[in-house]
């Protein structure tokens, strides 16, 4: 279990509580931080990120130790607390963190049973061995820094790793921690991102993020667990939103670190003030029309709800400053700046989700497409691999490239030269050349540059595994088919979940452009067409791909095609040999999850 | 790629029992019937060969058929692997036997499409024979069609041998 507590309320007795395997991130009254308690008195905010091995959470009558205030029993909500911390939990937290302001904005918290794998938390039950993802938004670049370097001192501590260290290289800072442990071996993964957007546009970023947030709390999915009281948050926000003079004052530590939701409030608040709306009093029947209105024209169902819920308040009390023109202006931020993806850090829904194909009674087999791919292509493979598993398995599509052919390849290369995923939507816009990108756009009618969360497919990857390690049979495996750059992606993905998890995992790497590792996985079955040019290319010829895979599970595809015909996914031979990994090497020796 | 030795034998012999089978080669490796964690000793642990037979969609090929053709290639590339010189110095075993050959056929029409009628696909590998007859469903398109695959008959490849030996009609090409 795992906590990050901004709480004034009690710190040494906090950390005293904390049983000897914990582990405190910050510690106000040894480390040298400027924002501490002891340096800032009893309003100043103090950081503790603590959490509890995975043995513990087995231990019966296990009960946390330190000071808890239930969010619900609370009468004053803190929204000036300087950070706001959101926490989403997809259904796996053993490890769950808290957020606390000085007033004791603090989750309820207690375990539920040993041998579960749940914790209770407040009204949720969140099922253990998870992923719990931190969001915080800081706005300085210090503060972000000393986070960081606290951060990186406790992973190192616990000699966890972490993956995709960006770094910090401007304000607005946005990073998103995500926390993987699972029930003996404790990873911690850090996702370290920062808003693609500039210094001057802050506050869109915040708004954007703040949204996303609420989104996050509010549209949980069946099994999203979130430890904080949704309505609280959005009722906070909104509060401040009406009335920013209400906020008492806050000491220079607070105004380092500022919550999402309050940077949301206040760019809307700017931005409706320089329309001249700030003021305009909107019948609240309007307000709901508008809403259904854009709700129509977006696609984006998150956001929808969030702006529903945000902005949905009794007709007693109608707001001031939502206009259509206001949400507009969110929507135009969040599609234009193309932030759903780069905010996210788990469950990004920017690359379509595409349905299963089949019914799931018998197993569901994922399939990762390659690069210079539209829907309607991941569609026609999903159905080819699903014709050709004589449709006894449902296809899961991965949507994980765009039908970009220059972004294709230029994460075909990232990939080679070891430059995850994130990073590399990162790169491509600033690096691309611009001209290219238009001109492929105007000839091939191509998507824009979409970016795919890496992260996303760690989520759902990890949810199957955890079902599957529930379900406690060591051949129940879940299939992974990969095409062409597919298999970077799975690899990546791969690479950031835990070894049990991984185990779980069976991979079909088809015309790879890189080669999985079979330590990666319980098993790796490479097939690759002894004329399919590109991934020979990547692969450095069909030799090399026999030393890297060292000589294990390499199936060669004779093929008269050569270069690019040799490279589809389709294709009868790769098909067959799918099928007959599957059926004949697969199935009689594990169960398809 | 035909610096791989294994690889080598297997395309020289895929090559040489095209022109008396038709067979074409449809897949190939080798080492993959490795164990997890298990690493070969000299380079080669097991071969893999896969092969498909073009005939038209009315066609339809019997049991008998199916095992005579699985076994002729088995014994054949067996005796390949054994007497080729070039190979032995990278063979974990000698001589080499044949559960370590996996051998698979599939009978397809002139639109690459299963054959829907007799069997359609045979599977040797472990010691193990399993024939399949392919059940179509519906074709739906001019090289596709929804249908099962199901076992409809399974024997050890010693037993398969011996009535290939029977009728006579074993051949090493």
């Amino acid at each position: 279990m795992s906590c990050i507590s901004l709480d004034s309320s009690g710190p040494a007795q906090t950390l005293s509580a904390i049983p000897a395997r914990s582990w405190d991130l910050i510690n106000p009254a040894s480390s040298f931080n400027p924002y501490s308690l002891n340096s800032m008195g009893d309003t100043s905010l103090k950081v503790i990120l603590c959490a509890y091995e995975a043995p513990q959470l087995s231990q019966t009558n296990f009960q946390p130790q330190f000071p808890i205030t239930t969010l619900s029993g609370r009468e004053n909500k803190v929204f000036d607390s300087s950070i706001f911390v959101d926490t989403y939990s997809s259904n796996q937290a053993n490890g769950l963190i808290q957020v606390s302001s000085s007033e004791g904005f603090i989750t309820d918290y207690s375990h539920s049973s040993t041998s579960s794998s749940s914790i209770r938390l407040g009204e949720w039950e969140i099922p253990c061995s998870a992923s719990s993802v931190i969001s915080i938004g800081i706005q300085d670049q210090d503060f972000a820094n000393l986070m960081m370097s606290q951060l990186n001192t406790f992973v190192s501590s616990q000699a966890l790793r972490i993956t995709n260290d960006m770094g910090f290289a401007s304000n607005p800072v946005i990073f998103c921690a995500q926390m993987n442990r699972i029930h003996q071996s404790a990873t911690f993964v850090l996702n370290f991102e920062r808003t693609p957007c500039s210094p001057s546009s802050m506050y869109e970023g915040m708004a954007v993020k703040s949204l996303v947030s609420v989104t996050s709390l509010t549209d949980l999915e069946p099994g999203r667990i979130c430890p904080v009281d949704n309505s609280d948050i959005q009722e906070g926000a909104l509060v401040l939103a009406h009335n920013n003079s209400s906020r008492p004052s806050i000491t220079e530590a607070k105004t380092k670190a500022v919550n999402f939701a309050l940077g949301a409030v206040q760019y809307l608040q700017r931005s409706l003030a320089q329309m001249g709306l700030a003021e305009m009093d909107i019948p609240f029947e309007e307000q709901v029309q508008v809403i259904n209105t854009m709700a129509k024209f977006q696609s984006d169902n998150r956001i929808n709800q969030a702006l529903t819920r945000a902005f949905s308040v009794s007709p007693e009390r109608p707001l001031t400053f939502t206009t259509s023109k206001a949400i507009n202006a969110i929507f135009h931020n969040f599609h234009l700046q193309s932030l759903g993806d780069k905010i996210f850090s788990s469950g990004s829904r920017y690359m379509p989700e595409l349905k299963v194909l089949g019914d799931t009674k018998n197993g569901t087999v994922n399939y990762f497409c390659g690069i210079n791919n539209n829907v309607a292509s991941v569609l026609e493979a999903q159905a080819k691999i699903h014709e050709s598993l004589d449709g006894r398995f449902a296809i899961k599509p991965h949507h994980v490239h765009d039908d970009s052919l220059v972004h294709g390849v230029s994460l075909v290369a990232c990939a080679k030269l070891g430059i995850d995923r994130t990073v590399a939507d990162y790169l491509f816009p600033v690096f691309a050349p611009h001209g290219l990108m238009i001109a492929e756009k105007i000839l091939t009618k191509s998507n824009l540059y979409m970016p795919a969360s890496v992260d996303k497919q760690v989520e759902q990857l990890s949810a199957a595994a955890r079902e599957i390690i529930l379900e406690n049979n060591p051949n129940l495996k879940q299939i992974c088919v990969t095409f062409s750059n597919g298999a970077a992606v799975l690899k990546e993905t791969l690479q950031r979940m835990p070894q049990a998890y991984r185990d779980t995992v069976i991979a079909i790497p088809v015309g790879p452009t890189i080669i999985i590792d079979k330590t990666l996985a319980a098993e790796v079955y490479t097939i690759i067409g002894d004329k399919d040019g590109l991934s020979l290319l990547c692969n450095g010829g069909l030799r090399s791909v026999m030393k890297k895979a060292e000589d294990s599970y390499v199936r060669v595809i004779p093929q008269k095609e050569m270069i690019f015909g040799g490279h589809y996914f389709i294709q009868e031979q790769y098909q067959k040999q799918i099928k007959t990994v599957i059926a004949k090497e697969i199935l009689p020796k594990y169960e398809i999850h | 790629m035909d610096s791989i030795p294994g690889y080598k034998l297997i395309r020289a012999f895929s090559n040489r029992i095209n022109v008396d089978t038709g067979l074409i080669l449809s897949a190939y490796g080798i080492n993959n019937a490795l164990q997890k964690g298990s690493h070969v000793v000299n380079g080669t642990a097991d071969f893999y060969v896969s092969y498909k037979l073009v005939k038209t969609r009315k066609d339809s090929v019997s049991l008998e058929e199916a095992r005579t053709l699985l076994v002729n290639i088995a014994e054949s590339l067996h005796k390949e692997i054994n007497s080729n010189q070039e190979i032995r110095p990278y063979l974990d075993f000698f001589p080499f036997p044949t559960d370590h050959i996996v051998v698979s056929l599939y009978f397809v029409d002139e639109n690459q499409v299963g054959l829907g009628s007799g069997i359609s696909d045979v599977y040797f590998s472990k010691g193990k024979i399993e024939y399949e007859r392919y059940e179509i469903e519906k074709y739906t398109g001019p090289n596709s069609a929804m249908g099962k695959h199901y076992v409809v008959h399974e024997e050890s490849y010693e037993d398969a041998l011996k009535k290939v030996k029977e009728q006579g009609v074993i051949a090493y090409y």
